[in-house]
């Protein structure tokens, strides 16, 4: 292939009838959006809302590119690979996309709810997050070495930019530098690991990678490479649970969340969250074809699951600040959420049922998808609760959220639903959320990581019903006003509006059950396709 | 009928969140709400046809996704097991409404709103017949109930509420397990060629599929544990059972009445519904065991009631020993002693919810629970008495009450079980029901000095506390007028019980003469379903009877050094059979001794019919 036909051929790829260009409109917008909000301000510089409504049509546009909706009607969108392979362009993509982009809306509006920083930051705190959020798009997608990199960078960078926001306050610097250190760290341990296994490989094409990696186990390797390559893959594990925080790499969590506001650590744990665990999908999908490097993953990501989930919640246990408490939270929440995809490596070997719609595994990845659908919700609204508070009481301290009831009962009574949901008791959609990830870990037979998920149920009981009963039970502090938070007021409006989903989404489970099958189809005939 | 059943279950729900805001309304409208469902539950029970069959149901699909087999059914019904929890729950709910009329003032419409949430969950507990329905439900009712008792409890509520809420959370998470095995357990074995590629979670089809296609016993028996953590936690059986004084006593009075009246019989409705049926060889086999555990708690719970000085907390422990009653005749594998198990959970929750309800009213005149404060009200107050005369000896099981018929017929059934139905004579089983007898005595001697020491003698009310807090708000007009220094007692105004307490109060004592009465109504509509339910496990415990039988035969003929006859008509020499479901296999396959081991004996006694002879 001579120069001008490789040219023709990406000409082709990027605006012919493969149409990657078209798949990738939500990304262009989010650009698009970050270069009009850094003119706006140039043009307009009294312009004291700064962005946001620009923010908001930029991302509903997005949202409407995804176009979540249309991609699961029967039979569209296959699954293909866009820009000469570097993007994979699915359901699963759409899905996680649309999440992190709906995620993405309701963070802005609370922001705009919640925010305090001085009106002319506004604009650099938005195109941040944008630039957050477009690597994390990246992430989901990503079907090539170079674009985990890039998307984890692009995803990293501005987090660590947005930790450090309050930039007045020693904690919230402290956190910003730990952030960008061990961050970076991370990031060097994940390109050393790339390039082994690229370089064992012979590829940076993740399905080529597992092809090859099958090939050659096949042939028989000889000890170095076979060292080589199982150091990569634990190196690249490494980097991807860091992103995760997960249990040994989890140290900068509290930190980080205990210095960087409630809004911040609430983009964190939920909008990182959910790209690093679909980026630990598409990696994992791309070595599950090879049996040996499937068992392999399975023992790894399993012991990393329990051990994290445990961690997290026994870790939970003395905190006294709020934040820091759901800090721990999520780190066990990630550990949850790491089950359904040992269960998808343990299970992508075998066939499903052929009366059955979807294999095993893209169940397992469907459960994931529930879990993660319904914690955006939840641990949003935590961490909402949180900076409510924080506004009203200038504290994160559980001690002044004693007797709460009395003076905001209907805060009280969201906070305390969002609690027992992140506990996962029926009859809120936390349970549903454990529920689907174990009935995927039953049908992976993966029984100790199933009894070490039930069994952090109840280690996890203390900790989030302490929350509820200092709210609720203790006497409240005789020498303060007591905090007001009125569900009348757009706080409290909106904490009670993301408390109807926790809710209903357990009665209402089957849409959000069938939207996740929906998009768990066809994941990996891209990847492994006949 | 299938509507109403819907809307009783709903209806309180519908009532809590439309509560008012004011205090007077609000327990007005929960009022209404309350008597409109038990009105609803008293129509069912009236069409209540009896028989085995399901009646009232309602079955939508629920949860049934397109990509996973799930079959989540929103499913419920009433059968012989759960009519009368059912109404007993419609119906407390309405004793404990009356009961905080005056006594909740704090915050009262919150409360009305939780006490009306309860009722749904409870409601909902007894109607579903769907396994993930009734885990929605079991758990469902935690989260009310923590708030009753931690917000207008008494002193050590935080404590209480959360030591309450812990164990029983802990407990029904292995429950959980249990629940999920038992559903995929089926899943994965399914009957007939064509695999139904479907999770039923439909509580009447897995008891039907169960009984068709046992499962295997030792994996039964791990089952059977996983579900009697959860729920001997509720019931509580003894070593589970610390959280049950403590919750009690600091719970207000309409908490207790739930908790003891309703909370406890989840427990063993639970054991009826799930660990019974779909367990038979397990629950036969592990039928010792509960059988000492039950009987270990009808005496510790009254050995140490024996000790209380706090009437409320006398009342705990005597739940403890009345409830050891109720699992003792759900697992005496006998007719009887189940139907009188059953029966007893009834009767327990009229006498026990009575109990509290007026141990409240005590509290809400003097302001304490001592029973040393407290002396000769029948004086003072005859209503009251009168009423406490009634469940006191309803608790005791005086003839004509409800209490006697229950624990009659469990202590036949244990009896028949101990002495006409186990070959040979099992000492254990002997010493067991003689000892549940014990605890009948033991029950009169604290309920009647109890009765006694706070009922009759001279009259003594708490005088000293009254007298210094003479701003009491319960009194005020009393200080008044009490004289400063008066040697003799003088005669404060406290009132007798109002209409409001005696109406009550009445239903109770009505529906415990009925059934003391005639039992004949209660137990034909709950019979039929009770047989069938155990009728895996009563079958299970013959065949370990004919296992002893056979080892004891195998035994006399080595010892008379006789051949075992191959195929004799003798009916004292039954050809040996192969059993696969024998209990000593469960038992030994994990390395227990049988407990249940009698010393052969040396002759056959034929005037004891065989259980398994025509």
């Amino acid at each position: 292939m001579n120069f001008p036909e490789l040219i023709q051929s990406v000409f082709d790829d990027t605006l012919g009838p493969g149409q990657s260009l078209s798949l990738f409109r939500p990304e262009l917008t989010l650009c698009a959006t970050m270069i009009a909000i850094l003119l706006a301000r140039m043009i307009l510089p009294r312009w004291k809302t700064s962005g946001f409504y620009l923010v908001l049509l930029g991302l509903t546009l997005a949202l409407a590119f995804v176009f979540p909706w249309r991609w699961f009607a029967e039979g569209a969108l296959p699954g293909q690979e866009i820009f000469t392979g570097l993007l994979a362009a699915d359901r699963f993509s759409v899905a996680l996309r649309g999440l992190l982009l709906l995620f993405t809306l309701l963070f802005v509006t609370f922001t705009q709810i919640a925010g305090r920083w001085a009106p002319e930051d506004g604009a650099e705190f938005f195109v941040l997050l944008l630039g957050a959020v477009l690597g994390m798009c990246l992430m989901v997608s990503a079907n090539h070495v170079i674009v985990v990199l890039l998307g984890m960078e692009m995803a990293s960078l501005p987090c660590y930019v947005l930790a450090g926001w309050q930039r007045d306050r020693r904690v919230s610097s402290e956190a910003a530098l730990k952030y960008a250190v061990f961050g970076a760290a991370a990031a060097g341990i994940l390109l050393f690991g790339m390039s082994l296994l690229a370089g064992a490989l012979g590829s940076v094409h993740l399905p080529t990678m597992g092809r090859r990696l099958a090939e050659l186990l096949q042939a028989g390797v000889d000890p170095a490479q076979l060292t080589a390559l199982i150091l990569g893959g634990l190196m690249v594990t490494v980097g991807v649970a860091f992103k995760l925080a997960a249990f040994p790499f989890h140290f900068w969590i509290p930190d980080v969340f205990e210095g960087a506001t409630a809004e911040v650590a609430a983009f964190i744990s939920v909008a990182s969250k959910a790209a690093a665990l679909g980026l630990l999908v598409r990696l994992a999908g791309a070595f599950v074809g090879v049996p040996d490097a499937r068992q392999f993953l399975v023992v790894l990501v399993s012991l990393l699951a329990a051990v994290t989930c445990t961690f997290g919640n026994l870790a939970a246990y003395g905190q006294n600040n709020l934040k820091r408490l759901l800090a721990y939270s999520t780190i066990a929440h990630a550990g949850y959420m790491m089950m359904p995809v040992a269960a998808m490596i343990a299970l992508a070997g075998g066939q499903g049922s052929p009366d059955a719609p979807l294999s095993e595994a893209q169940k397992a990845v469907a459960a994931l998808l529930v879990y993660l659908g319904i914690y955006l919700f939840m641990n949003l609204a935590a961490f909402a609760g949180v900076a409510f508070m924080r506004n009203v009481a200038h504290s994160e301290d559980l001690r002044d959220y004693a007797g709460l009831v009395h003076s905001s009962p209907g805060f009280t009574v969201c906070m305390a639903i969002v609690m027992f949901s992140l506990l996962g008791i029926p009859p809120l959609s936390g349970f549903t959320a454990k529920w689907t990830i174990f009935l995927a870990l039953v049908s992976a037979k993966l029984w100790t990581l199933l009894a070490i998920g039930v069994l952090n149920t109840v280690l996890s009981l203390f900790y989030y019903l302490r929350v509820v009963k200092v709210m609720t039970l203790d006497a409240p502090p005789a020498d303060r006003a007591a905090p007001r938070i009125p569900l009348t007021s757009a706080a409290g409006a909106y904490f009670a509006m993301l408390t109807v989903p926790v809710v209903a989404l357990f009665f209402l489970w089957g849409g959000l059950s069938r939207w996740a099958d929906a998009a768990a189809q066809a994941l990996f005939f891209t990847t492994f396709g006949p | 009928m299938s509507i109403l059943l819907l809307t009783s279950i709903f209806l309180p729900l519908a009532g809590a969140i439309l509560l008012p805001a004011r205090r007077e309304r609000a327990r007005g409208v929960a009022l209404l709400t309350a008597l409109l469902t038990l009105a609803l539950a008293v129509v069912l029970v009236g069409c209540y046809p009896g028989g085995t069959a399901p009646f009232a149901k309602t079955d939508y699909t629920w949860l049934a996704g397109s990509g996973v087999p799930l079959d989540v059914r929103f499913s419920v019904a009433l059968d012989g097991l759960s009519i009368w929890l059912y109404a007993l729950t419609a119906l407390l709910t309405v004793v404990a409404v009356l009961i905080s009329w005056e006594a909740i003032a704090e915050q009262a419409p919150l409360f009305y709103r939780l006490l009306l949430i309860l009722e749904t969950g409870m409601l909902g507990v007894f109607t579903a017949q769907d396994l993930f329905l009734f885990y929605v439900f079991f758990e469902f009712t935690l989260i009310p109930l923590f708030f009753l008792i931690g917000i207008w409890g008494s002193e050590e509520r935080r404590y209480a509420a959360m030591k309450f809420f812990l164990f029983t959370l802990a407990g029904s998470m292995l429950t959980f397990l249990g629940l999920l095995a038992i559903m995929l357990w089926d899943f994965y074995h399914p009957i007939g060629t064509p695999a139904p590629w479907k999770m039923t979670f439909s509580i009447p089809e897995l008891t039907t599929r169960y009984a068709a296609r046992p499962m295997d016993p030792a994996m039964q028996m791990w089952i059977f544990l996983a579900l009697f953590v959860g729920f001997a936690v509720k019931v509580p059986l003894v070593p589970l059972h610390t959280w049950l004084p403590l919750a009690h006593v600091q719970a207000p009075a309409a908490g207790s009445i739930d908790l003891a009246g309703v909370l406890l019989k989840i427990g063993a409705y639970g054991f009826a519904r799930f660990s019974i049926p779909l367990l038979p060889a397990a629950a036969a086999a592990a039928m010792p065991w509960i059988l000492i555990l039950s009987v270990a708690g009808i005496l510790y719970g009254a050995l140490v009631a024996l000790a209380q000085s706090d009437i409320k907390k006398l009342i705990a422990y005597s739940s403890v020993s009345h409830m050891g009653f109720c699992m003792a005749g759900l697992f005496s594998a006998n007719r009887l002693g189940i139907e009188g198990g059953t029966l007893q959970l009834l009767s327990h929750g009229l006498a026990t919810g009575g109990l509290f309800a007026l141990v409240g009213m005590i509290y809400e005149r003097y302001h304490t629970r001592k029973i040393a404060d407290l002396g000769g009200l029948a004086r003072r107050l005859p209503v009251l008495g009168f009423f406490m005369a009634v469940m006191t000896l309803s608790s005791i099981g005086l003839p004509g009450t409800s209490g006697f018929v229950g624990e009659f017929l469990i202590l036949i059934g244990l009896f028949q079980r101990g002495w006409a139905e186990t070959l040979p004579p099992d000492a254990l089983l002997r010493t067991l029901s003689v000892l549940a007898v014990l605890g009948v005595v033991l029950g009169a001697w604290y309920m009647l000095w109890l009765y006694q020491r706070v009922f009759f003698g001279p009259v003594r009310e708490p005088q000293g506390q009254s007298h210094r807090e003479g701003d009491s708000p319960i009194f005020p007009d009393h200080a008044s007028m009490v004289p400063e220094k008066s040697g003799q007692s003088p005669q404060p105004p406290v009132r007798d019980l109002n209409l409001r307490e005696i109406l009550a109060l009445a239903p109770l004592a009505v529906l415990i003469i009925w059934i003391g009465v005639y039992p004949r109504f209660f137990l034909d509509r709950l019979a039929p379903t009770m047989n069938q339910l155990t009728a895996g496990m009563r079958q299970a415990e013959t065949r370990l009877e004919r296992t002893k039988d056979e080892i004891r035969m195998t035994k006399e003929c080595r010892i008379s050094k006789c051949r075992m006859p191959e195929d004799s008509t003798d009916p004292r020499f039954p050809p040996p059979r192969p059993f696969r479901h024998s209990s000593f296999d469960i038992l030994s396959s994990f390395g227990f001794r049988p407990l249940s081991f009698a010393k052969p004996q040396a002759a056959f006694s034929p005037l004891i019919p065989h259980p398994s002879s025509p």
